[in-house]
């Protein structure tokens, strides 16, 4: 994955300015800094969803100025939002998006992705009657369904209990080939689950660091610096 | 067509359980027709004449309704992200979305037919008025689901919604009242007459296509 000066402007507030960041096939990335510093911005742009203002992204060697389709069926996303359903089942909606994907056996893969989220009792159960770290589970399934090399995870802890957060450090580091890129406010668990370290601030990338370092100092140092203090 | 069906399959199941966008457009629906039946005297031949205007402005105006709400819920919900991260085309998007409003709103134009006859003392029911309003229902639906993706995040898509839709359905409510009138037997053919089945049709077929090509445009952030 490999982006190259990504600017993104709303109006005039710039949210990224000139991010230069190469991922390679199987890293694992924490994107760290303050409220408003342009880390959900940088995600829905590497998750094709919003376009850059200006620079340049590849991801696996294409472009979504002209490979968009083939770029999303490696993606999994989780984003601050669920993408779910709220009127249909846990079931319902990942055999809904197993047909977007084309997910072969899709009912099978439901059922398998539901029983390791701990959901499998929740199966029929409307998604608006889950509570919010059911929800972030689900949203997880929906993400590995259809079996993507990327996956970008957009503070996915948010409502997790201490379950659900096992699962998902679990699904992070399942497949050495796998990319991850996510983002968090919680230094510790960056520096626990990912091999690198970018720190945004006001739009700029101020920092991107290895994480070989997992001792309380480097989490310190960190925290310093994604808190816009350093 | 495997991807229109899931996407039809989708919008239906969440209209049966929610029950927000046709029980309310429907609800809609029958208040304008009898806000019509309080205003009009409807007694007498001429007052027949204006049945077909009365039928298709409460149509158009339900369908404006209703669709302001089509992506809505999807966009407050964080569902429309789902679908746009998804590796899906854009036109076959358009065209789940096109089938299931076409779905909900032929459903609430059956049924301001049927309250119509009972309300204007009129022969609604039959073929003809059934053709007639399906023609025109489509180019509505495939006029209003383009402008209602492209409206869906503006805070004033309540407002942008017919003001972009109502001027290019013109022509859909001039050929519909025109047909209707023929089909309810309020008004007779002469040789000047357009063809307006074969026009509302083009209409169609220009619309869903035009849809078809653009949606990618209008959704896309």
């Amino acid at each position: 994955m490999e982006a190259l000066g990504l600017g993104r402007r709303f109006g005039t507030q710039v949210a990224l300015r000139d991010v230069t960041l190469r991922v390679g096939w199987g890293e694992r990335v924490a994107v760290l800094g303050p409220n408003g510093a342009g880390k959900s911005t940088l995600l829905r742009i590497l998750g094709t969803l919003a376009p850059p203002s200006s620079g340049e992204l590849h991801i696996a060697g294409l472009s979504p100025r002209h490979d968009r389709a083939r770029i999303r069926r490696r993606l999994g996303i989780v984003a601050h939002q669920t993408y779910l359903f709220d009127a249909l089942t846990a079931l319902e909606n990942l055999l809904f998006y197993g047909q977007l994907y084309d997910v072969p056996r899709a009912r099978q893969r439901a059922a398998e992705l539901l029983e390791r989220m701990g959901l499998a009792a929740r199966a029929d159960t409307r998604v608006r009657q889950l509570s919010r770290g059911m929800q972030q589970r689900l949203a997880l399934a929906r993400a590995l369904l259809h079996e993507p090399d990327i996956l970008l995870l957009d503070e996915p802890d948010t409502g997790l209990d201490q379950d659900g957060q096992a699962i998902l450090a679990a699904v992070v580091r399942e497949h050495a080939d796998r990319t991850v890129v996510l983002t968090t406010h919680h230094v510790e668990r960056a520096v626990a689950l990912c091999d690198r370290a970018v720190v945004l601030d006001r739009g700029r990338l101020v920092r991107d660091s290895r994480v070989d370092d997992r001792g309380s100092d480097a989490v310190r140092a960190l925290s310093l610096v994604a808190a816009g203090g350093g | 067509m495997r991807h229109v069906a899931a996407l039809v399959w989708k919008d239906v199941l969440v209209e049966a359980r929610s029950r927000e966008l046709v029980a309310g457009t429907a609800v809609f629906a029958l208040l304008v027709l009898l806000v019509f039946s309080f205003s009009f005297d409807l007694r007498g031949p001429q007052a027949q004449a204006a049945v077909p205007g009365m039928l298709w402005v409460t149509v158009l105006f339900a369908a404006m309704l209703g669709m302001t709400r089509t992506f809505q819920s999807e966009l407050e919900s964080g569902a429309l992200d789902g679908l746009l991260a998804s590796p899906v085309d854009r036109g076959t998007l358009y065209l789940g979305k096109l089938v299931a409003n076409l779905i909900f709103a032929l459903a609430v134009a059956l049924l301001v037919l049927l309250a119509a006859g009972l309300v204007f003392n009129a022969a609604t029911i039959g073929a003809g008025p059934l053709a007639v309003v399906a023609l025109g229902t489509v180019g509505i639906v495939a006029v209003t689901t383009v402008l209602a993706a492209a409206t869906v995040r503006s805070r004033a898509r309540e407002l942008l919604l017919p003001l972009l839709a109502v001027p290019l359905l013109v022509p859909v409510v001039i050929g519909g009242v025109e047909e209707l009138a023929l089909a309810l037997a309020v008004a007779t053919e002469t040789a000047t007459r357009p063809p307006w089945p074969g026009l509302l049709a083009a209409f169609d077929v220009i619309f869903v296509a035009a849809g078809y090509l653009v949606f990618e445009f209008v959704i896309e952030e």
